[in-house]
């Protein structure tokens, strides 16, 4: 019952935010509608009784991704700035013929798929068994996949540092950037 | 009802049962139950703001033979009070060229993100708002939406010393939480969990600080310094250094949104405190030392609230104690500090944790 009413109450949140995101005229209050629907989700989560999803989730998304996004807008966006060009009537009207497709498609796959409910509740993962199963080689451990993106990190934290560690050309310009 | 001060998971228990006798529907108990959770907390964080204020300004006021506030109540004890209900009627200003919105949501962001951390620490048995398997870890990412507060504030103000001021608190608060988070972890390798409750109850035969053998020296240090960092707090006060910056990300704010800041900032100051208190001195626990139950019954004499709150504010007098004893850092210094000492340190200080805690290295873990 309770669950219910913050389902709903949630799930408004998150629509409206996520409208927020695509029609706020700057690059500033759209960031603020992705938090916002960033942290609706969570909450989603919260009612699923993921918890660790959704800590995690905040810290990941909220904390780092969208900081880091607001950060950016910050060395190029004005206050005063409109960002945003108001969208001409040939961009409107794709945009309507694609929602209208999309939403087609969604409620086709939505009619034809038989939902079964489920046998049992979900149980809400320890800590403990996330730490176990990343790092298990047996049949349902995720050692591999772990591992893989470790490894694509390292190589993105390689390139970042390569690329911000250039030495800067002389003012004067004798020397090409490398 | 005497008894109820040390064991306050029976007051708890003693309240849910009477709330159940008395409303009979189990939906409007948990209701009245996060009402009551809300107000209390809510009732305690304005209170714990004004107290902090004035303990700052007497502490600032001795530490340099001054008597600060005397005028207001006996030795001033009501000057916080009175500077609270004049932000609170005092006009609110906006100036004409800032995004409204934006501006007028920016220290909501801040306050709510750090009075909705505060609900998850255990003040006494049970006496926590919010019971979570992985509290700290949500604290530490609530605790990012309050940097977004802050980058809010100083890009909606259009003003260039507010965004200087927020870029700068951007880049300071986002360094840092690496290091007090890595130092966290060496301590949480140690304690097995997330979960503050149980961090505290692993605590029962001594306190990680000692247990952990040097480790959780190190780690408090280093938590201390960067949590400093994090609070925004001198130090680390570049941020609103007032010689370069006027006041930083609130220059344009008053009244009752510049309350909100100044609120958030000393809630953020007590919270980073009751987290060093739970996480290296036993939270609640009282200070117990291996198996000498004579001096362990004299300690545990002590109410449990009395142990954390003396933990806490002795953590508090400490932080503002360095406001008066240090200078403040240049922008390059603090990054500087931070990417090649501090977080090197602190990564070595997890390495050797988790190679320790591996081997069951620790004192007292036999009881």
């Amino acid at each position: 019952m309770m669950a219910n009413v913050f389902f709903y109450i949630l799930a408004a949140f998150i629509l409206y935010s996520a409208l927020f995101v695509v029609s706020a005229h700057n690059l500033f209050r759209s960031a603020i509608g992705l938090i916002a629907v960033l942290l609706g989700v969570a909450g989603m989560y919260l009612l699923m009784d993921a918890q660790f999803l959704s800590a995690v989730q905040i810290m990941v998304y909220v904390g780092g991704i969208v900081v880091l996004i607001v950060f950016v807008v910050l060395l190029v966006a004005d206050v005063t700035e409109k960002t945003f060009q108001k969208a001409d009537r040939w961009r409107k009207l794709s945009a309507g013929f694609v929602l209208a497709v999309f939403f087609g498609i969604t409620v086709w796959a939505l009619d034809s798929h038989s939902f079964t409910s489920a046998s049992q509740n979900a149980q809400a993962a320890s800590v403990k068994d996330y730490g176990r199963a990343l790092l298990s080689t047996e049949k349902e451990g995720f050692i591999l996949p772990f591992e893989v993106i470790s490894l694509v990190l390292v190589a993105a934290l390689i390139g970042a540092i390569t690329i911000a560690g250039q030495t800067q050309a002389p003012v004067n310009g004798q020397k090409e950037l490398p | 009802m005497n008894n109820f001060i040390y064991k306050t998971d029976s007051m708890v228990e003693w309240l849910t049962n009477w709330l159940q006798q008395h409303l009979h529907n189990p939906l409007l108990v948990e209701i009245v139950k996060m009402l009551v959770g809300a107000g209390v907390l809510a009732g305690f964080v304005s209170v714990l703001a004004m107290v902090l204020i004035y303990i700052e300004r007497k502490v600032a006021a001795h530490m340099q033979q001054r008597l600060g506030p005397m005028r207001v109540g006996p030795h001033g004890i009501f000057q916080t009070v009175a500077d609270s209900i004049k932000l609170l009627t005092k006009e609110c200003i906006t100036p004409q060229d800032v995004d409204r919105f934006v501006f007028n949501l920016a220290p909501l962001v801040c306050f709510v993100a750090a009075f909705v951390s505060l609900s998850f620490i255990p003040f006494a048995p049970r006496i926590q708002a919010v019971n979570f398997n992985v509290g700290i870890l949500f604290i530490l990412g609530i605790s990012s939406l309050g940097v977004f507060g802050i980058l809010a504030a100083g890009w909606a103000s259009n003003n260039k010393w507010s965004l200087l001021g927020a870029m700068r608190a951007g880049a300071q608060i986002i360094s840092y939480e690496l290091s007090a988070v890595l130092a966290l972890l060496a301590i949480l390798i140690f304690a097995g969990t997330l979960d503050f409750k149980e961090i505290v109850e692993s605590q029962r035969n001594g306190w990680w600080i000692w247990r952990a053998h040097g480790i959780g020296i190190v780690a408090f240090l280093i938590y201390t310094i960067a949590s400093t960092a994090e609070c925004n707090r001198t130090p680390f006060d570049i941020v609103e250094g007032e010689s370069e910056l006027t006041a930083g990300f609130h220059t344009e704010y008053s009244a009752i949104k510049f309350a909100m800041f100044f609120l958030a900032e000393f809630i953020n100051v007590f919270l980073v405190c009751a987290i060093s208190a739970t996480v290296f001195f036993g939270g609640w626990m009282p200070f117990h030392i291996g198996d000498m139950t004579a001096l362990n019954g004299i300690f545990d004499l002590v109410p449990p609230f009395v142990w954390f709150f003396g933990k806490v504010f002795a953590l508090v007098f400490v932080v503002m104690w360095f406001r008066w004893t240090f200078p403040r850092l240049r922008v390059d210094q603090l990054m500087r500090f931070e990417w090649k000492y501090l977080m090197p340190l602190a990564l070595i200080n997890l390495g050797v944790g988790a190679v320790l805690a591996a081997y069951g290295g620790f004192f007292f873990n036999k009881f």
